[in-house]
């Protein structure tokens, strides 16, 4: 009798296990669609909040949540871990994010100097092309004027930013790239190109 | 015996069995009022069917397309995947979705110029849909062959072409001219929900159609025409069974 | 039923100055050709002797659509609108305007799958196409109206889904830089004023019919939702112009949805948000050019994309501006792809408020309003960047009487004021004065008219002048090499957009090398834009497959403005897209089996014809030197930077020599005089055309 009722136990237990699984898998993923990454409070957060659900118990301090969250991450294929500013984990779903926009992300939480910089670096680096200075202040970035004026007097200042350049399109258009991946000419004809010529060869 | 209380209970039954939303205008109770007992015993399970008799009353479809207008992009895929893909040819004039003759010039059509809706005048595209409508079922009614029948499990009301002569009293009937008529095998049709699936919805790349539980969009969309097919009598003289006072 | 899907089935014969209707079959006459510019140049080929005039009733024009058109194939709804261009110059010769709009699908539906009108009526008349019935009908009351009108007069007769092309008062008047509307605001370049020239007013169609899928419906609908898949945004660009969450990438493309950019005018609003590219139900917000080319002023005054027939791309945005019928008495909506979106920036040297601000919108706003009702044609913008310079370097009023100088207010184009326009373009349209009447000539002729140099005109880069009276389109400014020989091979600027689609797509250069070792054979095909390399035959091979594409497009009716679908907005494929969906879709539209290289051998026996119309009208063989010219400005840098050097677009005189050498040798043609021999013609099907140009000593 016991053993069936051990049995019965075990089996809601894991019910409820997978339930939790799928619920923060998919708060995951709903998170990743919008561009967000996730904390591990948050997921317990929504746990609770919104499922109102109580902890697995077992005598785990955070009630067994972080096993839970371990499992999910083991049998959700798309799921992925990324370290945050601070080192600690942050969650997002790779069917929904990118491993470059959870960079960025990530990068945002920090300083925005760093953030401009790696940013143009990557930009000068990858395509390559040099990227304007107005992109800061757009969507994910979201800087303020008094941000990016900040980060770029600073990035002059120090040695470790002096391969981040700028030049000016003919219509007045301030565009950021390093010269560790364009010198000047070819960076200033791009920026031109970029902000000018693309629009008058249609 | 108390006719009021009896008359409630099987104005329950008729809601009940029909599943419609609860929702329940005292216009329509009011309509319903007239129903004796005589016809109610023929109703159940609401198809009325004596042997020989036609049939006049079908089962609530449980699904309908609903269209936003203000997203439509007037590109017309969901015209060509209606035709196309049920019919495997490209034929906008019998998609079971309309959208090309409000496309220009808006529902009122060329004599608004410039002053309509549509992508020449103020913008809007109306799409227009079939309404899956509740009993009485214009088109339904109008056919003299039974030929439009709702087909379970989602009971969208469907022309069956076996049944169909082309005689085009359907599209006479409908006041928002929603029939359309393939001129290849001279047969009606009409949307069909596409068994649950509808392919206009999926092609749409504006998300301007949505398919959703079925609710009465009758008295919300403004008829087109003013319909000039009558019921054929036969099939007026069962409406007496439940209609008469 | 017939043996093919796809093709309506009949050809629609008019000829004006007989009245005479009748029909071809389209399948026996010019399936091998297919549609589209294929039906166009057979028929100048074989009915237009050389020396005709683009006004001569001799001149045919033909209006051609292809077996995809009207079907739910994606981005088919284009017309190719072949005739003897007028603005051609020294000589007009062949070219093609193409429209996209609702006529290509309707014409189909009413059973046809070109229609070619030649001779010339002797009053107004407009063309009725209706069901399979076609009518000559009187025009006068329409003649000396605007498209606009003609449009709604035409559908109130034949009903509100009809489609109406129609030429305006530049046609009328025979403005050679005219074009025609289908639509209301769809155009095709340069072609208006032939449509004029025989005094045909408009082309009504109205279509019930159907056009037959030869293949399974099931098999139909699985190809056309893979090649929904596969699609990026306006230009097949496939990588988002911001970061977005599902991107690994993101550059200043097409592709300018975004959570928070929202289509302002839209009531209620609209935000386009994040468009992933798996939700098949969103693409029509992925692109939205009046932001694109007016800048982020245009977002508030965005109702929605619009555009072709079945296309989901929705390219033609819709603006809705209430201050521009507040000041101008112009109609608060219009709609453009492009061209019309730079008419405010291209025309006026600066605006009070900057290049994207509201002067550039309001100014946009009313030269499209004008140029799409009188049916004026801009030439790429090359009659806006003719008239900056004319003006501002003291051509024009040196050039036309004063008082016809002074009759414009040129205080108020120095300021950037719309108003303007009002002035200037209905003018060009009624060929009133000296300046009106010399622009709407074509570069061409205006500089032959007023004795400017041609050679001199070519050498201002940015002028963007290439030869012939026409500019370039895509050319060494982004795809160097490549972009040369493709701009070298037409008589008008080349409407080729199969290279740019894929260079500007936003992918990282190291990607489209990758791709471009699968689809050219060598990862070297494709250089990182101002990063160019000597010349190799990856790029000779990106040229053909570009310009062989084109005209596959323009005779199957698919968007090269879109297409070819090479590239795809998707990391599990690599973002490799599929250089066989035009085959297939044709395979299974039609039903006539062709692989993907047996259908490019098609779009090459198309590109051929057009060589030997080209080269038979020109009276030479000496192609490369007379025609497959490259103007000054490719070969010099204006800061003297070394060729092949990171920050330069000029390219090596040598270097071109061996890519046009290299060229020639892929396409089977002579090297010396760039002219087919009589076996590239019989390799092609085409041997009594190479027959008839070796009686006239026009083979190598």
């Amino acid at each position: 009798m016991d053993q069936e009722k051990t049995n019965e136990g075990n089996k809601e237990t894991q019910e409820r296990e997978a339930l939790y699984q799928s619920m923060a898998a998919d708060f995951i993923r709903e998170n990743s669609k919008a561009g967000k990454l996730v904390l591990p409070e948050e997921i317990v957060h929504a746990l609770h909040a919104k499922h109102g659900l109580t902890p697995v118990g077992g005598g785990a301090p955070d009630g067994g949540f972080s096993m839970i969250l371990q499992e999910t991450m083991k049998q959700q294929g798309d799921l992925r871990e990324i370290p945050g500013h601070d080192g600690l984990p942050r969650y997002y779903s790779e069917q929904y994010m990118s491993v470059a926009y959870a960079r960025l992300l990530v990068q945002k939480e920090g300083d925005p100097l760093v953030l401009i910089a790696e940013t143009v670096r990557e930009n000068s680096k990858v395509y390559p092309r040099p990227i304007s200075r107005d992109t800061f202040k757009n969507e994910p970035f979201a800087l303020t004027e008094e941000e990016m004026v900040t980060c770029l007097e600073k990035m002059k200042a120090g040695d470790q930013y002096n391969d981040i350049a700028q030049t000016m399109t003919s219509e007045g258009i301030v565009y950021l790239y390093s010269t560790l991946h364009l010198d000047p000419d070819y960076a200033s004809m791009l920026a031109e190109w970029l902000d000018v010529g693309q629009y008058r060869n249609p | 015996m108390d006719n009021n209380k009896e008359q409630q209970e099987i104005f329950q039954l008729f809601l009940d069995s029909a599943e419609l939303n609860n929702l329940f205008s005292r216009r329509q109770f009011l309509k319903l009022s007239g129903i004796s007992i005589v016809g109610i015993s023929a109703l159940s399970p609401l198809l009325a069917r004596a042997a020989t008799s036609p049939l006049i009353i079908l089962e609530q479809a449980k699904g309908v397309i609903i269209a936003d207008p203000t997203k439509c992009v007037a590109c017309r895929r969901c015209e060509l995947a209606c035709t196309e893909f049920n019919d495997g040819k490209a034929k906008p004039s019998m998609a079971r979705i309309k959208v090309a003759r409000n496309m220009n010039f808006g529902p009122k059509g060329a004599y608004a110029g410039q002053n309509g809706e549509g992508n020449w005048g103020k913008g809007l595209i109306v799409q227009d849909l079939c309404k899956q409508c509740p009993h009485p079922v214009p088109c339904a009614d109008a056919c003299p062959n039974d030929a439009i029948v709702a087909i379970p499990p989602i009971n969208a009301r469907v022309v069956d072409a076996k049944k169909c002569v082309g005689c085009r009293m359907c599209q006479n009937a409908c006041p928002w001219e929603m029939m359309s008529f393939d001129t290849d095998t001279s047969k009606a049709t009409k949307c069909t929900l596409c068994n649950g699936k509808p392919k206009c919805v999926e092609a749409c790349p504006a998300e301007a159609l949505t398919y959703t539980s079925w609710r009465d969009l009758t008295d919300k969309v403004p008829v087109r025409i003013s319909p000039v097919a009558m019921i054929p009598a036969e099939k007026a003289t069962i409406c007496y069974e439940c209609h008469k006072k | 039923m017939a043996k093919f899907g796809g093709w309506a089935g009949k050809v629609l014969r008019v000829n004006l100055s007989s009245g005479r209707i009748w029909t071809e079959d389209t399948v026996e006459h010019y399936r091998d050709v297919l549609g589209g510019t294929g039906i166009g140049y057979k028929v100048l080929w074989n009915e237009v002797a050389a020396g005709t005039k683009p006004f001569d009733p001799a001149n045919k024009i033909i209006f051609g659509v292809g077996p995809l058109a009207g079907t739910g194939a994606p981005c088919n709804g284009r017309t190719a609108i072949t005739t003897l261009f007028p603005t051609c110059w020294p000589k007009p010769l062949v070219g093609t305007g193409h429209m996209g709009g609702q006529f290509a699908a309707e014409l189909k539906y009413a059973g046809f799958d070109a229609v070619i009108v030649e001779g010339k009526a002797d009053h107004p008349v407009w063309l009725s196409i209706v069901d399979k019935k076609a009518e000559i009908k009187d025009a006068r009351r329409l003649w000396g109206q605007g498209i606009r009108r003609a449009t709604i007069e035409i559908s109130q007769e034949l009903g509100p889904d009809a489609a109406v092309a129609a030429i305006g008062q530049a046609g009328e008047n025979l403005v050679p830089m005219s074009v025609i509307m289908n639509s209301y605001s769809h155009s095709a370049g340069g072609v208006g004023a032939v449509m004029g020239s025989k005094n045909l007013k408009a082309i009504g169609v109205r279509g019930t019919g159907s056009v037959r899928i030869a293949g399974k419906k099931e098999a139909w609908e699985k190809l056309v939702k893979y090649h929904l898949s596969l699609l990026g945004a306006n230009n097949q660009h496939v990588v988002p112009s911001t970061p977005q969450p599902w991107a690994e990438y993101s550059s200043p493309t097409r592709w300018v949805a975004s959570k928070g950019r929202k289509w302002g005018a839209s009531n209620p609003v609209i935000d386009t948000g994040a468009c992933d590219p798996h939700d098949l139900n969103r693409i029509a917000y992925r692109t939205t050019n009046s932001a694109y080319y007016l800048g982020d002023i245009a977002w508030q005054y965005t109702v929605r994309g619009n555009g072709c027939t079945g296309c989901p791309i929705r390219c033609h945005t819709m603006l809705k501006v209430p201050a521009v019928s507040a000041k101008y008495g112009i109609p608060e909506t219009g709609m453009n792809t492009c061209g019309g979106l730079n008419f405010g920036r291209s025309f006026f040297k600066k605006f009070p408020d900057g290049p994207r601000g509201q002067g550039n919108l309001e100014a946009c706003m009313v030269g499209m309003h004008m140029a799409d009702d009188y049916g004026i044609w801009c030439n790429y913008s090359q009659l806006q960047r003719d008239f900056i310079k004319l003006y501002y370097d003291g051509t024009i009023k040196s050039k036309i009487p004063e008082k016809e100088f002074k009759s414009y207010s040129w205080d108020k184009y120095e300021r950037g004021d719309p108003a303007f326009l009002f002035e200037l373009l209905p003018r060009i349209a009624m060929k009133d004065g000296e300046l009106a009447t010399a622009l709407g000539q074509g570069t061409g002729y205006l500089l032959e008219k007023w004795g400017l140099s041609e050679e001199k005109w070519g050498e201002d880069k940015d002028l963007l002048y290439w030869k012939m009276g026409h500019p370039k389109h895509h050319s060494n400014e982004e795809v160097g090499q490549c972009g040369v020989i493709i701009n070298t091979q037409y008589n008008r600027d080349v409407q080729c957009h199969s290279h740019t689609n894929f260079t500007r797509n936003g992918l990282p250069i190291d990607v489209q090398k990758r791709l471009a070792a699968d689809i050219w054979g060598t990862p070297d095909a494709v250089d990182a834009m101002g990063a160019y390399t000597p010349m190799n035959m990856g790029k000779a091979q990106m040229a053909k497959w570009s310009l062989i594409r084109k005209e596959l497009h323009d005779s199957l009716s698919l968007c090269n403005w879109m297409g070819p679908w090479v590239a795809s907005p998707l990391k599990e494929r690599g973002y490799r897209g599929d250089d066989s969906l035009e085959s297939m879709l044709y395979t299974l539209a039609t039903g006539d089996k062709k692989s993907r290289e047996e259908l490019d051998l098609v779009g090459e026996r198309i590109l051929l014809l057009h060589r030997a119309l080209t080269i038979r009208d020109m009276g030479t063989k000496e192609m490369r030197t007379q025609h497959d010219i490259i103007p000054e400005w490719v070969y010099h840098d204006p800061n003297n930077k070394p060729v092949y050097t990171k920050g330069t677009i000029h390219l090596d005189r040598d270097d071109m020599k061996l890519a046009m050498d290299m060229y020639y040798e892929m396409m089977g043609w002579d090297k010396t005089t760039g002219a087919p021999p009589a076996e590239a013609y019989k390799k092609l099907g085409l041997a009594k055309v190479g027959e008839e140009l070796g009686k006239k000593n026009l083979l190598p």
